[in-house]
């Protein structure tokens, strides 16, 4: 039963209909028993912070993963949904984030690639006119024959979109599409939806975090929570404040730890920093901050707001397009990763397999990833083993985490058990900042709550770190200071205890809110 | 969920320690193969014998085989070196070419000098030729990443041509005929003695191949140095983040590559039995040793194993040739084949055969779901 539902006057029956979907990975409940239904016609936005299960309930409906119980149906018969391909042949199709198109062919080809319906012979003039043909039935704008890397962002969405389209989605799923588009395009492509919805009458449903979009594009809204559905409405009997609410909750189950001892003056600050992403949109926009000896400052927001460019930038590997960074007064804009490390910054990296850790090698050679260039490892032109051993038992011995051998591959540990080691290694090497991304990612309880010990640890003894984390309760038990991420600029600092769960989500969401 | 199970899957494996056990046998396995091949398809004699007294079954195969497998463990060596970064140093052959270049150039205009000095100075000299020749693919591969596969394979050429010139002009040999370009010999004091063990004769070449192997080993594991190209060859990411100076270090690297390939040129040219500057000294020895350092996995002690063993399949095919096996193809394809199936034995080495339905402990995948994984089953 869906709570304050009604339904749209033009449909009688859901086209599609999720019913008690569960989804768990080991012992993480990703979906909790989830009901969803959408109808033809319907622009319907699925709300959610980090880690609520938007995106794990995509997969079940586009076929990437099975749950565990429940049951989805199809113009109101079940349907199992066995793979993507199955999903597509149901009509259910999905345009992800990054769309997958191949950069070197054109629009023509793109479309065509992979497709039954491709006639064998067929000339480039033959693709461009059904392409054509193709965009004029959807009401798309696309160039037939552009290559896919002339094209603007918001253009590929569109051919990532027709594609879909042609393969005869009758439910078309969008994974944050906003995210990177500029406002402009953004709005060009609701209105795109809007009329695809009205006319074609697809199904069309959204991922999103940002509560401007939800309420001036969607028709209804789910808002789902760790896991569970908190609620679906009709978007007109929102306002952001409830959505805000809805989206975090009421409470927030929090246990402050105690406050610092060890407060001193600023230690890293940062002026005006604006960066591009990998793709080239602004990651970070003018950003200010300040991060002061013995103080824990969490950085709280949705995954892609720019908190991995900031880590990235605060540590030396991705360089600065405008502004400053200093640490203890000396000027750190646009060093490399060597000088950021001797002058007493650690990191604890989003993705700790490609850059934190060398997976292939030793837990001894990873041990020493910090700690190789001076003595007593580095003796001269060599390596002491001996050195080599004690370093990396002393750091195993810190994090209690049981090994066979220190010769033996990372690889070889548990997901958890490597996040342990990095952790350990880099709160041991950060003398002055430590930047940590997601440090309790993958943790056991037990593990989780070693590592923020170790964390209030540092901070106690004049390190000053920059939390970023999805997890919001951990965020705001142990930083001191919190400020709000949203599309790479900071808004927003709460002190300790004094945070508003509302505002915390409206600023989570894209709200802007005067704080006080 | 309706899976069958009991079905078998190949599945990437993290860690196999047997590998070496894994390679060698390949080895044999196609030694083997090829050997049953070629017997089957000749028509008279026995060519397991003829190929056991070729190389190992005689004192003359054994000396045959140590000398084919001189050079390749040099120029192994040199393509080792650049693998350890993950990076192709195609170009062994030119720098090949250009040590013996500078290593000739010194002994002529130096002849007067005695035989060790001389040859320690022309050492040197091919050395840092090597080096030189490896300067610009090394640095365009590093600050512009200009393939170095490209860069080295092209210099090749440009070092052929080089030799044409000097050994047609300034250092023609009045008496030299026919297609061979050769220079003059070499003074007689650069000529490396021989060390007789039970009998065998090794030349230097050999000795020099296994001290430098032994060198690298050491160096490798041992030195900041060696931790850093292991860190940066195992992930780039991982090296920048660590503060290491991937481009400077690439550089360096490849450097050292190319001066191995330059000492593999001297080497040969003074170790071995043609005392000039010629075509000769090369046959297709600096490509022959990229297989070699390949087949080794990227070890420095495995490639002076490894050239042993191809010298040896080298040495057999040429005995072959008089049976009537048809030379190119007995030779290369002998070769071609027995590499082909070290080489998927390398492959299949990462891999194992599992029986689905076990419940395996995630290991990597044990995070929170993305978009993209899942620890189910595959989807079609």
């Amino acid at each position: 039963m869906i709570v304050g539902d009604k339904t749209p006057p033009s449909a009688a029956a859901p086209l599609v209909s999720m019913r008690q979907i569960t989804k768990q990975f080991g012992n993480l409940t990703a979906v909790d028993h989830v009901d969803l239904d959408v109808h033809a016609g319907e622009i319907h936005a699925i709300l959610g912070e980090n880690g609520a299960g938007k995106t794990t309930l995509m997969n079940v409906l586009t076929g990437l993963l099975r749950p565990d119980s429940g049951q989805i149906s199809l113009d109101g018969s079940d349907v199992s949904i066995s793979s993507p391909r199955k999903a597509l042949e149901l009509g259910i199709g999905i345009v992800h984030q990054h769309f997958r198109l191949v950069e070197n062919f054109t629009t023509a080809e793109n479309l065509h690639l992979g497709w039954k319906e491709t006639p064998l012979l067929a000339g480039s003039k033959d693709l461009d006119d059904r392409t054509r043909t193709l965009a004029k039935q959807f009401d798309l704008d696309v160039e037939a024959n552009a290559r896919i890397w002339q094209l603007s962002v918001g253009e590929q969405q569109r051919v990532a979109i027709l594609r879909t389209l042609s393969r005869g989605a009758r439910i078309l799923i969008l994974d944050e599409p906003t995210a990177v588009l500029t406002p402009t395009e953004a709005e060009r492509l609701f209105e795109m939806l809007r009329g695809l919805a009205d006319s074609s009458k697809q199904a069309v449903i959204f991922i999103s975090h940002k509560l401007d979009e939800v309420i001036a594009a969607s028709d209804r809204v789910t808002v789902l929570r760790a896991g569970s559905r908190v609620n679906t409405l009709r978007t007109v009997d929102c306002n952001q404040e409830l959505l805000a609410e809805m989206m975090i909750g009421r409470h927030l189950d929090t246990q402050p730890a105690p406050p610092s001892t060890a407060l001193g003056p600023a230690i890293l600050v940062g002026k005006g920093i604006a960066v591009r992403n990998d793709r080239g949109v602004p990651a970070l926009e003018d950003l200010d901050l300040e991060l002061r000896k013995g103080e824990i400052v969490g950085v709280a927001g949705v995954a892609g707001n720019g908190q991995r460019e900031l880590s990235e930038v605060l540590t030396g590997l991705r360089s600065i397009d405008a502004g400053q960074i200093f640490v203890s007064g000396q000027e750190l804009t646009n060093a490399d990763p060597a000088d950021f490390l001797r002058a007493g910054i650690g990191h604890i990296p989003e993705d700790r397999y490609s850059s934190g850790l060398v997976s292939s090698e030793s837990i001894e050679h990873n041990a020493i990833l910090r700690a190789f260039r001076d003595p007593p490892i580095r003796r001269g032109l060599f390596l002491s083993p001996a050195a080599i051993k004690d370093h990396a038992g002393r750091l195993v011995d810190a994090v209690k985490v049981s090994i066979r051998s220190l010769r033996s591959s990372v690889r070889s540990l548990s997901g958890g058990n490597a996040q342990r080691l990095l952790t350990g290694r880099e709160i041991a090497a950060a003398s002055k900042v430590l930047v940590a991304v997601h440090p309790t990612r993958g943790l056991d309880v037990g593990a989780a709550e070693a590592v923020r010990q170790a964390l209030l640890e540092a901070r106690d003894s004049g390190v000053g770190i920059l939390l970023i984390s999805e997890d919001l309760s951990e965020l705001l038990s142990l930083a001191d200071r919190t400020v709000v991420i949203f599309r790479g600029r900071l808004n927003g600092e709460f002190n300790r205890d004094e945070y508003d769960v509302n505002t915390l989500g409206l600023l989570m969401g894209g709200s802007p809110v005067e704080v006080s | 969920m309706g899976r069958k199970s009991r079905s078998w899957k190949i599945e990437l494996r993290a860690d196999n320690p047997k590998r070496t056990l894994y390679r060698i046998s390949a080895i044999l396995l196609g030694l083997g193969i090829a050997l049953i091949a070629v017997q089957l398809g000749i028509s008279e004699g026995n060519a397991f014998e003829r190929i056991l007294k070729a190389t190992i079954g005689s004192r003359k195969g054994i000396e045959n085989v140590l000398e084919l497998a001189a050079p390749l463990m040099t120029t192994g060596l040199a393509a080792a070196i650049a693998i350890k970064l993950g990076a192709w140093n195609v170009g062994v052959e030119g720098q090949f070419f250009m040590g013996a270049w500078a290593a000739a150039g010194i002994a002529f205009a130096l002849d007067g000098l005695a035989g060790p000095p001389l040859l320690i100075l022309m050492f040197m000299g091919a050395i840092g030729a090597g080096a030189i020749w490896m300067l610009i693919p090394a640095l365009a591969r590093a600050y512009l990443n200009v393939s170095e596969i490209l860069t080295t394979l092209m210099l090749n050429f440009v070092a052929m041509a080089f030799l044409a010139y000097w050994a047609t002009g300034p250092w023609r040999d009045p008496r030299s005929q026919g297609a061979v370009l050769a220079t003059p010999k070499l003074p007689e004091q650069t000529r490396l003695p021989k060390l007789t063990i039970a009998g065998v004769e090794i030349g230097l070449g050999i000795v020099i191949g296994l001290v430098l192997a032994l060198l690298l080993t050491a160096i490798f594991r041992k030195s900041v140095l060696g931790y850093m190209v292991t860190t940066v060859g195992a992930s780039e990411r991982a090296g920048a983040y660590a503060g290491i100076k991937v481009r400077r270090l690439l550089v360096t690297v490849l450097l050292a590559s190319g001066a191995a390939g330059g000492l593999a040129g001297v080497t040969h040219m003074t170790g071995g039995s043609i005392n000039r500057y010629s075509t000769s000294l090369s046959s297709n020895t600096g490509y022959t040793g990229i297989a070699v350092a390949v087949l080794a996995g990227g070890s420095f002690i495995g490639t002076t194993a490894m050239a042993l063993i191809v010298g040896a399949i080298i040495a057999a095919g040429n005995s072959l040739r008089i049976l009537d096996v048809g030379s190119e193809l007995g030779r290369f394809g002998l070769t071609g084949f027995i590499l082909l199936v070290a080489a998927v034995g390398e492959g299949l080495s990462h891999y194992r055969l599992v029986r689905r339905g076990r419940k395996e402990e995630a290991k990597i995948t044990d995070s929170p779901p993305s978009a993209i994984t899942s620890t189910e089953g595959t989807p079609t």
